[in-house]
C-alpha cells in the first residue's frame, strides 16, 4: 500500500470469483427459500431514507398546496364532504341490517361465519423506476404489523398485495403487474377465472375463459376468495372488451381495474383472519 | 494519509446520491432511459482509487440496489461486482483514454451489467422486461459519464480523497 509507484494493484480474479459465488449463493437462497427476509429488513435501514427523501418534493408540494388553500374552497370541500358522509352513513345503516341478515342466513346454512377484518391506512411514497414492474412503496412496515401477502385496497377495489416488508416501509405489487394474478368470479353468475395484470397498459386480462362462457361487457369481476390471499367479494375489475376469435378455445378479455391504479395515494391494508388455512399462493403464474 | 481518513464518508455520500437518483420520480417516458447512476459511481471509484475500491465495492452497492429495488438479493450484486472488477482492471488505462474511448468502456460495462442481471433473471424466472427494453438505459449511462466524472472528481478533490 505504501509503495510510491504502482501502489495500485488491481483486484485479483479470485476476488471476483469469491464475490460472484457469494452473489450466486444469495440469489439461490433468496429465490428458493425465505431465509433472507431478515437480511433484507436489516439492509432496508440504509435504503428506506433514500425512498423517503425522494418523496420529499411531492410532500412539500402537498404541504404548500394545503397551506395556501382558500378559506372558501375549504368551506366548499367541507360542505361536499358532509353530504358525502350523510350518504355513506345511510349505506352503512343498510349494511348493518344486511350483515345481520347474512349472518342469520349463514347460520341456517351451517356455513362458516363472516370474516372479521380491520384496515390500516398507508400512503404511497414511491414507485418502482423500472417501467416493466408495477410496484409501489408504502410508508408502513413491520412496525405497523404488515405481512407478506397482505391484501391492499383503495376506496374502489383491490389494488394489490404486499411483496416485501421493511421496518418502516413495504413494497406492494399492483394488480396490473404482469406477474400478478387475482382469482375472481363474475359477480352476475359466479363463473370463476383469473385476472392477470396487463403491465404498462394499466388494464387486466381475464385468462382461460372459454368462448362459450357467459360473459358480457360491463360485467363486474369480484375476488373469489380462492388462493387464500384476497378475501371474497371485493371488486377487482370491470370487463371492457371481449374478443371471440373463431376457432380459439379461449376468448381475449380486457378489464379495467376497479381500483384507481396509479392515481390513488392513500391505500388500505387489510388485516384479516383467513377462514380456511390454505397454502400461501400469492401469485398465480400466468 | 489525510485522504484515507476522508474516503469512506465521501464514497458513502456519492453512493447515497446515486441511490436517490435511482428512485427519484421522473416523467414516465424518461423511466425507460433512466441512466444507471449507481454504476457510474462504482466505475468512478473503482478507477479513481483502484487500490481500495473494486469488486467488493461494486458488490456492496449492488446489494443495496437489490434491497432498494426488491430484486432477488445478489442480482445487482453479481453484475456490479463484475463491473467493479472490470473497472478496477482498466483503472490505469481509463486515466489516459480520450473521452470517446471512456464512453465506450462505460457503455460496454453497462451492457455487461444488463446481460448479467438478465441471465440471473432468466435463471430465477424473475425477468420482467424484454432485452431491448433492458438495454435502453445503456446509452444514456455512457453519455452521462463525462458529467459524472467531472462531478465526482470534484467531490474527490474537495474532500482530498486519493
Amino acid at each position: 500500500m505504501g509503495k510510491a509507484l504502482f501502489a495500485e494493484e488491481p483486484d485479483s480474479g479470485y476476488r471476483l470469483l469469491a464475490a460472484g459465488l457469494l452473489a450466486a449463493l444469495l440469489v439461490f437462497v433468496d429465490t428458493r427459500l425465505d431465509w433472507l427476509q431478515p437480511v433484507r429488513a436489516a439492509l432496508s435501514w440504509a435504503t428506506e431514507p433514500v425512498i423517503g427523501l425522494a418523496d420529499l418534493p411531492r410532500q412539500a408540494v402537498v404541504a404548500i398546496d394545503d397551506a395556501f388553500t382558500l378559506r372558501s374552497t375549504l368551506a366548499e370541500d367541507n360542505a361536499r364532504l358532509r353530504q358525502e358522509n350523510l350518504v355513506l352513513k345511510r349505506h352503512v345503516q343498510r349494511l348493518a341490517s344486511m350483515t345481520a341478515e347474512n349472518a342469520r342466513l349463514r347460520e341456517l346454512l351451517d356455513s362458516s361465519a363472516l370474516l372479521d377484518s380491520s384496515v390500516s391506512v398507508a400512503e404511497i411514497i414511491g414507485f418502482d423506476p423500472d417501467p416493466s414492474r408495477m410496484e409501489v412503496v408504502v410508508n408502513k412496515g413491520a412496525e405497523a404489523g404488515l405481512f407478506v401477502g397482505q391484501p391492499v385496497l383503495d376506496a374502489e377495489g383491490i389494488l394489490g398485495q404486499v411483496l416485501t416488508v421493511g421496518s418502516g416501509q413495504s413494497r406492494v405489487i399492483l394488480v396490473t403487474d404482469r406477474r400478478h394474478g387475482v382469482p375472481i368470479e363474475i359477480s352476475r353468475n359466479g363463473v370463476r377465472g383469473i385476472v392477470v395484470g396487463g403491465g404498462r397498459s394499466g388494464m387486466l386480462n381475464l385468462q382461460y375463459m372459454p368462448v362459450s362462457a357467459d360473459l358480457r361487457e360491463g360485467d363486474t369481476l369480484v375476488s373469489s376468495g380462492l388462493g387464500g390471499v384476497f378475501p371474497r367479494g371485493y371488486p377487482v375489475a370491470t370487463v371492457v372488451r371481449i374478443e371471440r376469435i373463431p376457432g380459439d378455445t379461449f376468448m381475449t378479455v380486457t378489464a379495467q381495474p376497479a381500483a384507481a391504479v396509479g392515481r390513488s395515494r392513500q391505500v388500505l391494508l387489510l388485516f384479516i383472519k383467513p377462514s380456511v388455512a390454505s397454502a400461501p399462493a400469492p401469485e398465480a403464474a400466468p | 494519509m489525510r485522504g484515507r481518513r476522508n474516503s469512506i464518508p465521501v464514497v458513502a455520500l456519492s453512493v447515497f446520491m446515486a441511490l436517490l437518483l435511482t428512485v427519484v420520480p421522473l416523467p414516465p417516458l424518461l423511466d425507460w432511459v433512466r441512466p444507471s447512476f449507481a454504476l457510474l459511481v462504482v466505475i468512478f471509484w473503482s478507477t479513481a482509487c483502484p487500490d481500495r475500491y473494486g469488486t467488493w465495492f461494486g458488490w456492496a452497492v449492488g446489494l443495496l440496489l437489490d434491497v432498494l429495488r426488491a430484486t432477488p438479493l445478489g442480482t445487482h450484486a453479481l453484475a456490479f461486482a463484475v463491473a467493479g472488477y472490470a473497472a478496477n482492471q482498466l483503472a490505469a488505462r481509463m486515466k489516459v483514454y480520450p473521452t470517446p474511448q471512456q464512453l465506450m468502456v462505460v457503455a460496454l460495462l453497462a451492457g455487461v451489467v444488463v446481460v448479467v442481471m438478465r441471465t440471473v433473471g432468466n435463471l430465477t424466472d424473475t425477468t420482467t422486461a424484454s432485452l431491448g427494453v433492458a438495454l435502453l438505459p445503456v446509452l444514456p449511462t455512457a453519455l452521462l459519464w463525462p458529467w459524472a466524472l467531472a462531478f465526482l472528481d470534484r467531490l474527490r478533490r474537495v474532500f482530498h480523497v486519493s
